[in-house]
Protein backbone atom coordinates (compact mmCIF):
# COMPACT_ATOMS: atom_id res chain seq x y z
CA UNK A 1 0.00 0.00 0.00
CA UNK A 2 1.50 3.57 -0.58
CA UNK A 3 2.20 5.90 1.99
CA UNK A 4 -0.42 8.42 0.72
CA UNK A 5 -3.02 5.99 1.76
CA UNK A 6 -5.05 7.47 4.48
CA UNK A 7 -8.90 6.57 6.71
CA UNK A 8 -10.74 9.70 6.78
CA UNK A 9 -14.05 10.64 8.50
CA UNK A 10 -15.47 13.27 6.25
CA UNK A 11 -17.96 16.19 6.00
CA UNK A 12 -20.07 16.23 2.85
CA UNK A 13 -19.84 19.94 1.17
CA UNK A 14 -22.69 19.28 -1.39
CA UNK A 15 -24.40 16.69 -2.80
CA UNK A 16 -26.33 17.58 -5.83
CA UNK A 17 -27.84 16.27 -9.32
CA UNK A 18 -26.28 16.65 -12.12
CA UNK A 19 -28.56 15.33 -14.77
CA UNK A 20 -31.14 12.06 -14.13
CA UNK A 21 -29.50 9.84 -12.42
CA UNK A 22 -26.33 11.45 -12.28
CA UNK A 23 -24.66 12.76 -8.98
CA UNK A 24 -21.69 15.13 -8.01
CA UNK A 25 -20.43 15.32 -4.29
CA UNK A 26 -17.44 17.25 -2.76
CA UNK A 27 -15.70 17.07 0.51
CA UNK A 28 -12.91 18.98 1.35
CA UNK A 29 -9.27 17.40 2.02
CA UNK A 30 -6.20 19.03 1.87
CA UNK A 31 -4.04 15.78 2.31
CA UNK A 32 -6.03 14.04 -0.83
CA UNK A 33 -6.04 17.26 -3.12
CA UNK A 34 -1.79 17.06 -2.16
CA UNK A 35 -1.25 13.77 -3.04
CA UNK A 36 -4.07 12.00 -5.64
CA UNK A 37 -3.00 11.75 -8.87
CA UNK A 38 -5.61 10.97 -12.06
CA UNK A 39 -7.12 7.74 -11.97
CA UNK A 40 -6.98 7.34 -8.26
CA UNK A 41 -9.87 6.15 -6.29
CA UNK A 42 -11.46 6.76 -3.02
CA UNK A 43 -13.08 3.88 -0.88
CA UNK A 44 -16.69 5.03 0.66
CA UNK A 45 -18.19 3.46 3.49
CA UNK A 46 -22.08 3.46 3.02
CA UNK A 47 -23.95 2.33 6.06
CA UNK A 48 -26.24 0.36 3.91
CA UNK A 49 -24.12 -2.01 2.18
CA UNK A 50 -21.58 -4.54 3.60
CA UNK A 51 -18.57 -3.28 1.59
CA UNK A 52 -17.65 -0.16 0.05
CA UNK A 53 -17.48 1.21 -2.69
CA UNK A 54 -15.21 2.18 -5.17
CA UNK A 55 -15.40 5.76 -6.50
CA UNK A 56 -12.96 7.71 -8.99
CA UNK A 57 -12.46 11.34 -7.83
CA UNK A 58 -13.38 13.38 -10.80
CA UNK A 59 -12.03 16.69 -10.18
CA UNK A 60 -9.65 18.62 -6.91
CA UNK A 61 -10.38 22.29 -6.88
CA UNK A 62 -9.05 24.42 -3.91
CA UNK A 63 -8.96 21.51 -1.73
CA UNK A 64 -12.47 20.31 -3.05
CA UNK A 65 -12.65 16.77 -3.97
CA UNK A 66 -15.37 16.25 -5.60
CA UNK A 67 -16.74 12.58 -6.81
CA UNK A 68 -19.20 12.12 -9.85
CA UNK A 69 -20.97 9.09 -9.94
CA UNK A 70 -24.16 7.59 -11.69
CA UNK A 71 -27.41 5.28 -9.32
CA UNK A 72 -26.92 2.36 -10.30
CA UNK A 73 -27.02 -0.38 -7.47
CA UNK A 74 -27.57 -0.08 -3.76
CA UNK A 75 -24.48 1.67 -2.77
CA UNK A 76 -24.70 4.44 -5.94
CA UNK A 77 -28.66 4.92 -4.50
CA UNK A 78 -27.44 4.82 -0.94
CA UNK A 79 -24.98 7.67 -1.53
CA UNK A 80 -27.24 9.33 -3.85
CA UNK A 81 -28.97 9.98 -0.63
CA UNK A 82 -26.41 11.57 1.20
CA UNK A 83 -26.95 15.08 2.02
CA UNK A 84 -24.68 18.20 3.39
CA UNK A 85 -22.96 17.89 6.31
CA UNK A 86 -23.56 13.90 6.46
CA UNK A 87 -20.19 12.44 7.47
CA UNK A 88 -18.52 9.97 5.10
CA UNK A 89 -16.19 7.13 6.09
CA UNK A 90 -13.13 7.48 2.99
CA UNK A 91 -10.37 5.46 2.72
CA UNK A 92 -7.87 6.44 -0.29
CA UNK A 93 -6.48 7.82 -2.56
CA UNK A 94 -5.96 4.43 -3.63
CA UNK A 95 -4.84 2.55 -6.83
CA UNK A 96 -2.35 3.25 -9.50
CA UNK A 97 -3.45 5.99 -11.50
CA UNK A 98 -2.75 7.53 -15.01
CA UNK A 99 0.64 8.24 -16.27
CA UNK A 100 0.91 11.47 -17.60
CA UNK A 101 2.29 11.06 -21.34
CA UNK A 102 4.25 14.64 -21.63
CA UNK A 103 4.66 16.19 -24.89
CA UNK A 104 2.10 13.57 -27.01
CA UNK A 105 -1.29 14.51 -28.07
CA UNK A 106 -3.87 13.41 -25.37
CA UNK A 107 -7.05 11.78 -27.00
CA UNK A 108 -9.37 11.36 -23.77
CA UNK A 109 -12.09 8.60 -24.54
CA UNK A 110 -14.99 8.30 -21.78
CA UNK A 111 -18.02 5.80 -21.90
CA UNK A 112 -20.77 6.36 -19.94
CA UNK A 113 -20.27 7.81 -16.58
CA UNK A 114 -16.79 6.55 -17.51
CA UNK A 115 -16.02 10.35 -17.95
CA UNK A 116 -15.53 10.41 -14.20
CA UNK A 117 -12.10 10.54 -13.94
CA UNK A 118 -11.04 11.96 -17.43
CA UNK A 119 -11.71 15.29 -16.15
CA UNK A 120 -8.93 15.14 -12.86
CA UNK A 121 -6.95 13.67 -15.64
CA UNK A 122 -7.74 16.56 -18.18
CA UNK A 123 -6.83 19.37 -14.89
CA UNK A 124 -3.64 17.71 -14.76
CA UNK A 125 -2.71 16.88 -18.30
CA UNK A 126 -3.38 21.17 -18.70
CA UNK A 127 -1.24 21.49 -15.59
CA UNK A 128 1.76 19.66 -16.55
CA UNK A 129 1.63 21.14 -20.52
CA UNK A 130 1.68 24.82 -19.27
CA UNK A 131 5.50 23.70 -18.60
CA UNK A 132 5.72 22.07 -22.10
CA UNK A 133 7.51 23.84 -24.36
CA UNK A 134 5.48 22.33 -27.25
CA UNK A 135 2.17 22.71 -26.00
CA UNK A 136 1.12 25.14 -29.05
CA UNK A 137 1.72 22.23 -31.33
CA UNK A 138 -0.43 19.56 -29.54
CA UNK A 139 -3.78 19.23 -28.94
CA UNK A 140 -5.77 17.98 -26.26
CA UNK A 141 -9.44 16.30 -26.87
CA UNK A 142 -12.51 14.55 -25.22
CA UNK A 143 -14.45 12.11 -26.81
CA UNK A 144 -17.45 11.65 -25.04
CA UNK A 145 -19.76 8.67 -25.78
CA UNK A 146 -23.13 7.83 -23.83
CA UNK A 147 -26.71 6.08 -24.63
CA UNK A 148 -28.32 9.07 -24.89
CA UNK A 149 -28.28 13.14 -24.13
CA UNK A 150 -29.16 12.58 -20.98
CA UNK A 151 -26.13 11.07 -19.91
CA UNK A 152 -23.54 13.20 -21.75
CA UNK A 153 -21.99 15.35 -18.81
CA UNK A 154 -19.16 17.70 -17.92
CA UNK A 155 -18.56 19.42 -22.00
CA UNK A 156 -18.63 22.81 -20.20
CA UNK A 157 -15.55 21.95 -17.86
CA UNK A 158 -13.87 20.27 -20.10
CA UNK A 159 -14.35 23.26 -22.98
CA UNK A 160 -12.74 25.25 -20.03
CA UNK A 161 -10.04 23.32 -19.83
CA UNK A 162 -9.16 24.25 -23.61
CA UNK A 163 -10.43 20.96 -24.63
CA UNK A 164 -11.84 20.18 -28.08
CA UNK A 165 -14.97 17.72 -27.20
CA UNK A 166 -16.95 15.63 -29.76
CA UNK A 167 -19.96 13.80 -28.24
CA UNK A 168 -21.44 10.49 -29.83
CA UNK A 169 -24.70 8.62 -28.45
CA UNK A 170 -25.92 5.61 -29.33
CA UNK A 171 -29.24 7.14 -30.25
CA UNK A 172 -28.01 10.16 -32.14
CA UNK A 173 -30.14 12.39 -29.12
CA UNK A 174 -26.62 14.32 -29.07
CA UNK A 175 -23.70 14.84 -31.39
CA UNK A 176 -22.89 11.78 -33.84
CA UNK A 177 -24.67 9.12 -34.24
CA UNK A 178 -22.89 6.05 -33.01
CA UNK A 179 -20.23 5.15 -30.87
CA UNK A 180 -17.44 6.70 -29.03
CA UNK A 181 -15.26 3.86 -30.79
CA UNK A 182 -16.06 5.41 -34.29
CA UNK A 183 -14.90 9.06 -33.07
CA UNK A 184 -12.15 7.97 -31.99
CA UNK A 185 -11.32 5.60 -35.00
CA UNK A 186 -11.92 8.85 -37.27
CA UNK A 187 -9.96 11.07 -34.85
CA UNK A 188 -6.62 8.79 -35.26
CA UNK A 189 -7.07 8.91 -38.78
CA UNK A 190 -7.24 12.57 -39.04
CA UNK A 191 -3.77 12.73 -37.31
CA UNK A 192 -0.24 12.80 -38.91
CA UNK A 193 1.31 9.47 -37.66
CA UNK A 194 4.86 11.27 -37.04
CA UNK A 195 3.10 12.86 -34.41
CA UNK A 196 3.00 11.39 -31.00
CA UNK A 197 -0.19 10.50 -29.61
CA UNK A 198 -1.77 8.97 -26.57
CA UNK A 199 -4.88 7.56 -25.63
CA UNK A 200 -6.90 7.50 -22.08
CA UNK A 201 -10.01 5.68 -21.65
CA UNK A 202 -12.93 4.68 -18.97
CA UNK A 203 -15.59 2.97 -19.97
CA UNK A 204 -17.07 -0.17 -20.42
CA UNK A 205 -15.03 -3.27 -20.93
CA UNK A 206 -16.73 -3.84 -24.82
CA UNK A 207 -15.60 -0.16 -24.99
CA UNK A 208 -11.88 -1.26 -24.16
CA UNK A 209 -12.21 -4.11 -26.61
CA UNK A 210 -12.93 -1.86 -29.63
CA UNK A 211 -10.59 0.44 -28.62
CA UNK A 212 -7.91 -2.49 -28.90
CA UNK A 213 -8.60 -3.50 -32.26
CA UNK A 214 -8.43 0.25 -33.63
CA UNK A 215 -5.75 0.94 -31.92
CA UNK A 216 -4.06 -2.20 -33.05
CA UNK A 217 -2.76 -0.71 -36.14
CA UNK A 218 -0.85 2.20 -34.50
CA UNK A 219 2.39 0.54 -33.18
CA UNK A 220 3.40 3.61 -31.63
CA UNK A 221 0.29 4.60 -29.94
CA UNK A 222 -0.06 4.18 -26.31
CA UNK A 223 -3.61 3.50 -24.69
CA UNK A 224 -4.40 3.73 -21.26
CA UNK A 225 -7.60 1.89 -19.41
CA UNK A 226 -8.99 2.19 -16.27
CA UNK A 227 -10.86 -0.82 -15.38
CA UNK A 228 -14.03 -1.31 -13.07
CA UNK A 229 -14.28 -4.64 -10.68
CA UNK A 230 -16.37 -5.13 -7.96
CA UNK A 231 -14.25 -4.75 -4.95
CA UNK A 232 -13.56 -6.42 -1.72
CA UNK A 233 -11.21 -4.39 0.33
CA UNK A 234 -9.62 -1.86 -2.17
CA UNK A 235 -6.18 -2.46 -0.20
CA UNK A 236 -4.84 -5.61 -2.49
CA UNK A 237 -5.11 -7.93 0.77
CA UNK A 238 -8.51 -10.27 -0.71
CA UNK A 239 -7.56 -10.48 -4.12
CA UNK A 240 -11.26 -10.60 -4.55
CA UNK A 241 -11.07 -7.97 -7.82
CA UNK A 242 -8.54 -9.17 -10.42
CA UNK A 243 -8.68 -8.97 -13.40
CA UNK A 244 -6.92 -11.16 -16.57
CA UNK A 245 -3.80 -9.65 -17.70
CA UNK A 246 -1.12 -11.11 -20.42
CA UNK A 247 1.33 -12.25 -17.23
CA UNK A 248 -1.76 -13.78 -15.16
CA UNK A 249 -3.93 -12.36 -13.04
CA UNK A 250 -3.60 -8.38 -11.74
CA UNK A 251 -5.57 -6.64 -8.81
CA UNK A 252 -7.78 -3.84 -9.70
CA UNK A 253 -7.62 -2.09 -6.51
CA UNK A 254 -3.20 -2.13 -6.22
CA UNK A 255 -2.17 -2.89 -9.70
CA UNK A 256 -4.05 -0.98 -11.46
CA UNK A 257 -7.37 0.50 -12.34
CA UNK A 258 -5.54 1.85 -14.69
CA UNK A 259 -3.82 -0.51 -16.62
CA UNK A 260 -1.54 0.24 -19.73
CA UNK A 261 -3.90 -1.42 -23.04
CA UNK A 262 -0.96 -3.55 -24.49
CA UNK A 263 -1.03 -5.31 -20.59
CA UNK A 264 -4.64 -6.47 -21.42
CA UNK A 265 -5.04 -6.82 -24.75
CA UNK B 1 -8.30 -6.02 33.87
CA UNK B 2 -6.28 -8.80 32.18
CA UNK B 3 -7.44 -9.54 28.09
CA UNK B 4 -4.44 -12.05 27.53
CA UNK B 5 -5.53 -15.49 26.22
CA UNK B 6 -4.04 -18.55 25.59
CA UNK B 7 -4.35 -20.45 22.63
CA UNK B 8 -2.57 -23.81 23.11
CA UNK B 9 1.53 -22.47 23.77
CA UNK B 10 0.23 -19.12 21.88
CA UNK B 11 -0.14 -16.74 24.28
CA UNK B 12 -1.78 -13.57 22.94
CA UNK B 13 -2.34 -10.35 24.32
CA UNK B 14 -6.47 -10.14 23.63
CA UNK B 15 -8.36 -12.11 22.39
CA UNK B 16 -9.55 -10.26 18.84
CA UNK B 17 -8.30 -12.25 15.69
CA UNK B 18 -7.77 -11.16 12.48
CA UNK B 19 -9.21 -14.29 9.98
CA UNK B 20 -7.26 -16.11 6.97
CA UNK B 21 -7.74 -14.32 3.56
CA UNK B 22 -9.18 -10.90 5.19
CA UNK B 23 -6.09 -9.02 6.01
CA UNK B 24 -3.53 -10.74 3.67
CA UNK B 25 -0.25 -11.41 5.93
CA UNK B 26 -0.52 -7.80 7.83
CA UNK B 27 2.54 -6.53 6.41
CA UNK B 28 0.09 -4.62 4.05
CA UNK B 29 -2.23 -2.89 6.34
CA UNK B 30 0.79 -1.22 8.34
CA UNK B 31 -0.19 2.72 7.38
CA UNK B 32 -3.77 1.93 8.20
CA UNK B 33 -4.14 -0.43 10.94
CA UNK B 34 -3.02 0.03 15.02
CA UNK B 35 -1.80 -3.70 15.22
CA UNK B 36 -1.95 -3.02 18.85
CA UNK B 37 -5.49 -3.47 19.21
CA UNK B 38 -5.39 -7.22 17.42
CA UNK B 39 -3.97 -9.90 19.37
CA UNK B 40 -2.86 -12.50 16.38
CA UNK B 41 -3.10 -12.26 12.28
CA UNK B 42 -3.84 -15.67 10.65
CA UNK B 43 -2.20 -15.09 7.12
CA UNK B 44 -3.83 -15.64 3.55
CA UNK B 45 -3.48 -19.82 3.28
CA UNK B 46 -0.34 -20.51 1.71
CA UNK B 47 0.02 -23.67 -0.22
CA UNK B 48 3.16 -25.20 -1.23
CA UNK B 49 3.10 -24.09 -4.69
CA UNK B 50 1.67 -20.73 -6.09
CA UNK B 51 -1.56 -20.18 -7.31
CA UNK B 52 -3.11 -17.60 -9.65
CA UNK B 53 -7.08 -18.18 -7.99
CA UNK B 54 -9.93 -18.63 -9.27
CA UNK B 55 -11.45 -17.10 -12.61
CA UNK B 56 -13.10 -13.70 -11.70
CA UNK B 57 -15.54 -12.67 -10.81
CA UNK B 58 -14.70 -13.65 -6.94
CA UNK B 59 -17.29 -11.63 -5.25
CA UNK B 60 -20.64 -10.92 -4.79
CA UNK B 61 -22.42 -8.97 -1.93
CA UNK B 62 -26.04 -9.79 -0.66
CA UNK B 63 -28.27 -7.70 1.25
CA UNK B 64 -26.53 -8.71 4.34
CA UNK B 65 -23.42 -10.68 3.55
CA UNK B 66 -20.42 -11.71 1.08
CA UNK B 67 -20.09 -14.65 -1.57
CA UNK B 68 -16.14 -15.01 -2.30
CA UNK B 69 -14.80 -17.55 -4.36
CA UNK B 70 -10.92 -16.37 -4.30
CA UNK B 71 -9.36 -20.04 -4.65
CA UNK B 72 -6.22 -19.51 -2.56
CA UNK B 73 -4.51 -16.98 -4.69
CA UNK B 74 -1.09 -16.80 -2.62
CA UNK B 75 3.03 -17.18 -3.90
CA UNK B 76 3.24 -19.96 -2.75
CA UNK B 77 5.40 -21.20 0.74
CA UNK B 78 9.31 -20.42 -0.95
CA UNK B 79 8.15 -17.09 -2.17
CA UNK B 80 6.68 -16.61 1.18
CA UNK B 81 9.81 -17.57 3.17
CA UNK B 82 11.62 -15.61 1.28
CA UNK B 83 9.51 -12.44 0.34
CA UNK B 84 6.85 -12.14 3.00
CA UNK B 85 8.27 -13.58 6.16
CA UNK B 86 10.83 -11.33 6.77
CA UNK B 87 8.89 -8.13 7.34
CA UNK B 88 5.80 -9.62 9.91
CA UNK B 89 8.22 -10.04 12.72
CA UNK B 90 8.20 -5.47 13.08
CA UNK B 91 4.46 -5.55 13.41
CA UNK B 92 3.21 -5.46 17.07
CA UNK B 93 0.83 -8.81 16.91
CA UNK B 94 1.49 -12.70 16.95
CA UNK B 95 1.19 -14.70 13.47
CA UNK B 96 -0.95 -17.04 12.70
CA UNK B 97 0.10 -19.25 9.34
CA UNK B 98 -2.51 -20.39 7.78
CA UNK B 99 -2.12 -23.77 5.69
CA UNK B 100 -3.50 -25.65 2.69
CA UNK B 101 -2.81 -28.56 0.50
CA UNK B 102 -4.50 -31.00 -1.73
CA UNK B 103 -2.52 -34.01 -0.04
CA UNK B 104 -1.15 -34.82 3.11
CA UNK B 105 2.42 -34.99 1.88
CA UNK B 106 1.93 -30.86 1.03
CA UNK B 107 0.85 -30.39 4.33
CA UNK B 108 3.98 -32.24 6.07
CA UNK B 109 5.96 -30.57 3.37
CA UNK B 110 4.20 -27.02 4.37
CA UNK B 111 5.06 -27.54 8.18
CA UNK B 112 8.66 -28.82 7.74
CA UNK B 113 9.46 -25.71 5.86
CA UNK B 114 7.97 -23.59 7.54
CA UNK B 115 8.64 -24.94 11.39
CA UNK B 116 11.89 -23.25 12.22
CA UNK B 117 11.13 -20.01 11.11
CA UNK B 118 10.64 -18.11 14.63
CA UNK B 119 8.38 -15.13 13.15
CA UNK B 120 5.63 -18.21 12.63
CA UNK B 121 3.80 -17.97 15.94
CA UNK B 122 1.42 -20.94 15.82
CA UNK B 123 -0.76 -22.92 12.35
CA UNK B 124 -3.77 -22.90 11.35
CA UNK B 125 -4.20 -25.94 9.38
CA UNK B 126 -6.94 -24.79 6.75
CA UNK B 127 -8.99 -28.00 5.86
CA UNK B 128 -12.38 -26.16 4.83
CA UNK B 129 -12.08 -23.95 1.95
CA UNK B 130 -15.49 -24.23 0.20
CA UNK B 131 -13.51 -22.95 -2.91
CA UNK B 132 -11.40 -25.67 -4.52
CA UNK B 133 -13.90 -27.32 -6.98
CA UNK B 134 -13.25 -30.80 -4.44
CA UNK B 135 -16.04 -32.79 -4.34
CA UNK B 136 -15.50 -33.13 0.06
CA UNK B 137 -13.43 -30.77 2.20
CA UNK B 138 -10.96 -32.55 4.23
CA UNK B 139 -12.97 -31.36 7.56
CA UNK B 140 -15.99 -32.82 6.16
CA UNK B 141 -14.57 -35.95 7.00
CA UNK B 142 -13.56 -37.04 10.59
CA UNK B 143 -10.89 -39.56 9.98
CA UNK B 144 -9.12 -37.39 7.08
CA UNK B 145 -9.07 -34.82 9.51
CA UNK B 146 -7.88 -36.86 12.70
CA UNK B 147 -5.50 -38.72 10.41
CA UNK B 148 -3.83 -35.37 8.98
CA UNK B 149 -3.49 -33.83 12.21
CA UNK B 150 -1.74 -36.62 13.72
CA UNK B 151 0.62 -36.76 11.29
CA UNK B 152 1.26 -33.20 11.35
CA UNK B 153 1.45 -33.10 15.29
CA UNK B 154 4.42 -35.28 15.20
CA UNK B 155 6.20 -32.88 13.03
CA UNK B 156 5.73 -29.49 15.02
CA UNK B 157 5.75 -28.22 18.43
CA UNK B 158 3.95 -24.99 17.28
CA UNK B 159 0.45 -24.87 18.54
CA UNK B 160 -1.96 -26.57 15.65
CA UNK B 161 -4.86 -24.80 15.28
CA UNK B 162 -7.43 -26.70 13.13
CA UNK B 163 -10.01 -24.81 10.99
CA UNK B 164 -13.34 -26.42 10.09
CA UNK B 165 -16.18 -26.11 8.13
CA UNK B 166 -19.70 -25.48 9.34
CA UNK B 167 -20.21 -27.31 6.55
CA UNK B 168 -21.19 -30.99 8.34
CA UNK B 169 -24.09 -32.99 9.97
CA UNK B 170 -22.01 -33.33 13.39
CA UNK B 171 -19.57 -31.02 14.06
CA UNK B 172 -18.73 -32.05 17.90
CA UNK B 173 -17.86 -35.06 16.44
CA UNK B 174 -15.71 -33.62 13.81
CA UNK B 175 -14.10 -31.57 16.32
CA UNK B 176 -13.84 -34.05 18.90
CA UNK B 177 -11.84 -36.06 16.49
CA UNK B 178 -9.30 -33.17 15.91
CA UNK B 179 -9.02 -32.57 19.48
CA UNK B 180 -7.76 -36.22 19.92
CA UNK B 181 -5.90 -36.71 17.47
CA UNK B 182 -3.54 -33.61 18.85
CA UNK B 183 -4.79 -30.78 17.84
CA UNK B 184 -4.03 -27.46 20.40
CA UNK B 185 -7.31 -25.42 19.32
CA UNK B 186 -10.04 -25.54 16.81
CA UNK B 187 -10.88 -22.39 14.73
CA UNK B 188 -14.31 -22.13 13.19
CA UNK B 189 -16.24 -21.91 11.23
CA UNK B 190 -15.54 -21.29 7.71
CA UNK B 191 -17.30 -19.54 4.55
CA UNK B 192 -20.87 -21.86 3.99
CA UNK B 193 -21.17 -23.10 0.61
CA UNK B 194 -23.59 -20.56 -1.68
CA UNK B 195 -24.57 -19.42 -5.38
CA UNK B 196 -25.98 -16.29 -6.35
CA UNK B 197 -27.33 -15.67 -10.34
CA UNK B 198 -28.19 -12.97 -12.33
CA UNK B 199 -31.73 -13.36 -13.78
CA UNK B 200 -30.91 -11.51 -16.74
CA UNK B 201 -27.56 -13.29 -18.13
CA UNK B 202 -29.11 -16.30 -16.22
CA UNK B 203 -25.10 -17.23 -15.19
CA UNK B 204 -23.82 -17.44 -11.96
CA UNK B 205 -22.41 -14.10 -10.67
CA UNK B 206 -18.88 -15.64 -9.85
CA UNK B 207 -16.47 -17.09 -12.52
CA UNK B 208 -16.02 -20.12 -10.01
CA UNK B 209 -20.01 -20.50 -9.80
CA UNK B 210 -20.00 -21.49 -6.64
CA UNK B 211 -18.26 -19.57 -3.55
CA UNK B 212 -18.22 -19.19 0.23
CA UNK B 213 -20.72 -17.05 2.26
CA UNK B 214 -19.53 -14.65 5.19
CA UNK B 215 -20.67 -11.82 6.95
CA UNK B 216 -23.69 -10.92 9.26
CA UNK B 217 -26.49 -12.77 7.75
CA UNK B 218 -23.93 -16.13 8.80
CA UNK B 219 -23.55 -15.48 12.47
CA UNK B 220 -26.46 -16.73 14.22
CA UNK B 221 -25.67 -20.31 12.55
CA UNK B 222 -21.83 -19.85 13.59
CA UNK B 223 -22.78 -18.80 17.00
CA UNK B 224 -24.62 -22.33 17.47
CA UNK B 225 -22.33 -24.31 16.20
CA UNK B 226 -19.22 -22.26 18.35
CA UNK B 227 -21.35 -22.49 21.33
CA UNK B 228 -21.74 -26.42 20.79
CA UNK B 229 -18.39 -27.10 19.93
CA UNK B 230 -16.97 -24.96 22.83
CA UNK B 231 -19.23 -26.38 25.21
CA UNK B 232 -18.12 -30.29 24.57
CA UNK B 233 -13.83 -29.74 24.19
CA UNK B 234 -11.23 -29.34 26.48
CA UNK B 235 -9.26 -27.26 23.56
CA UNK B 236 -10.17 -23.57 23.12
CA UNK B 237 -12.46 -22.49 20.36
CA UNK B 238 -10.99 -19.29 18.38
CA UNK B 239 -14.94 -18.52 17.41
CA UNK B 240 -16.57 -16.19 14.83
CA UNK B 241 -18.64 -15.99 11.35
CA UNK B 242 -19.97 -12.88 10.80
CA UNK B 243 -18.78 -10.45 13.80
CA UNK B 244 -19.39 -7.01 13.02
CA UNK B 245 -19.19 -5.53 16.06
CA UNK B 246 -18.20 -5.40 19.63
CA UNK B 247 -21.72 -7.04 20.67
CA UNK B 248 -21.35 -9.84 18.11
CA UNK B 249 -17.53 -10.68 19.53
CA UNK B 250 -19.06 -10.59 23.07
CA UNK B 251 -22.16 -13.09 22.03
CA UNK B 252 -19.14 -15.92 20.94
CA UNK B 253 -17.10 -14.76 24.02
CA UNK B 254 -20.33 -15.96 26.30
CA UNK B 255 -20.97 -18.74 24.08
CA UNK B 256 -17.60 -20.19 25.25
CA UNK B 257 -14.77 -19.27 22.61
CA UNK B 258 -11.74 -18.47 23.80
CA UNK B 259 -11.28 -15.66 21.69
CA UNK B 260 -12.80 -14.51 18.75
CA UNK B 261 -11.98 -13.73 14.88
CA UNK B 262 -13.41 -11.31 12.49
CA UNK B 263 -12.99 -12.13 8.93
CA UNK B 264 -15.15 -9.82 6.26
CA UNK B 265 -15.57 -6.96 8.69
CA UNK B 266 -12.25 -6.14 7.99
CA UNK B 267 -12.41 -5.87 4.43
CA UNK B 268 -15.07 -2.79 5.09
CA UNK B 269 -12.75 -1.45 7.92
CA UNK B 270 -9.85 -2.87 8.60
CA UNK B 271 -9.38 -1.40 11.93
CA UNK B 272 -12.49 -3.04 13.36
CA UNK B 273 -10.33 -4.86 15.93
CA UNK B 274 -9.49 -1.33 17.64
CA UNK B 275 -13.22 -0.43 17.89
CA UNK B 276 -14.52 -4.13 19.26
CA UNK B 277 -11.54 -4.62 21.58
CA UNK B 278 -12.72 -1.19 23.36
CA UNK B 279 -16.12 -2.50 23.19
CA UNK B 280 -14.95 -5.39 24.65
CA UNK B 281 -13.02 -3.34 27.72
CA UNK B 282 -15.98 -1.36 28.23
CA UNK B 283 -18.52 -4.14 28.82
CA UNK B 284 -15.86 -5.81 30.79
CA UNK B 285 -15.52 -3.20 32.70
CA UNK B 286 -19.13 -2.00 33.44
CA UNK B 287 -19.93 -6.00 35.15
CA UNK B 288 -16.86 -5.94 36.65
CA UNK B 289 -14.96 -8.30 34.73
CA UNK B 290 -11.33 -9.25 35.54
CA UNK B 291 -10.05 -11.94 32.58
CA UNK B 292 -11.64 -12.97 29.24
CA UNK B 293 -13.00 -16.52 30.78
CA UNK B 294 -15.46 -14.40 32.98
CA UNK B 295 -17.52 -13.73 30.04
CA UNK B 296 -17.98 -17.73 29.51
CA UNK B 297 -18.25 -18.06 32.90
CA UNK B 298 -20.94 -15.61 33.12
CA UNK B 299 -23.90 -17.17 30.16
CA UNK B 300 -26.93 -18.56 31.58
CA UNK B 301 -27.62 -20.17 29.30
Amino acid sequence: MQAKVKQFNVKLREVKKVKDDIFLLSFQSSHIARVAQPGNFLHLKLQSTILRRPLSIHKIENNLIYILFKVRGRGTKALAQKRKNDRLDIIGPLGNGFKIKKGENSILVGGGIGVAPLLFLAQKLVECSTFNVQRSTLENIILLGAKDRKEVVCEKEFKNLGFRIKVATEDGSKGQKGFVTDLLKKQLMAYDLELRTHVYACGPKGMFYQISKIVKQYKDLDTQLSFEQFMGCGLGVCCACVILTKAGYKKVCQDGPVFSLKEIY
Amino acid sequence: MNLAVNIGKLKLKNPIICASGTFGFGDELKRLVDFSSIGAVVSKTITAEPREGNIPPRIYETDCGVINSIGLANPGVDSFIKEKLPALGRLKTNHIISLGGFSEKEYKQLVEKLDKQDKVDAFELNLSCPNLGKEKLISQSQKLSSDLVKGLRKLTKKTLIVKLTPEVTDIVKIAKAVERAGADAISMVNTYFSLAIDIETKKPYLGNVTGGYSGPAIKPMSLYRVWKVANSLRIPVVGGGGITDYKDALEFLLAGAAAVSLGTINLTDPNAAKDILSGVKAYMDKNKMKKISDLRRSFNG
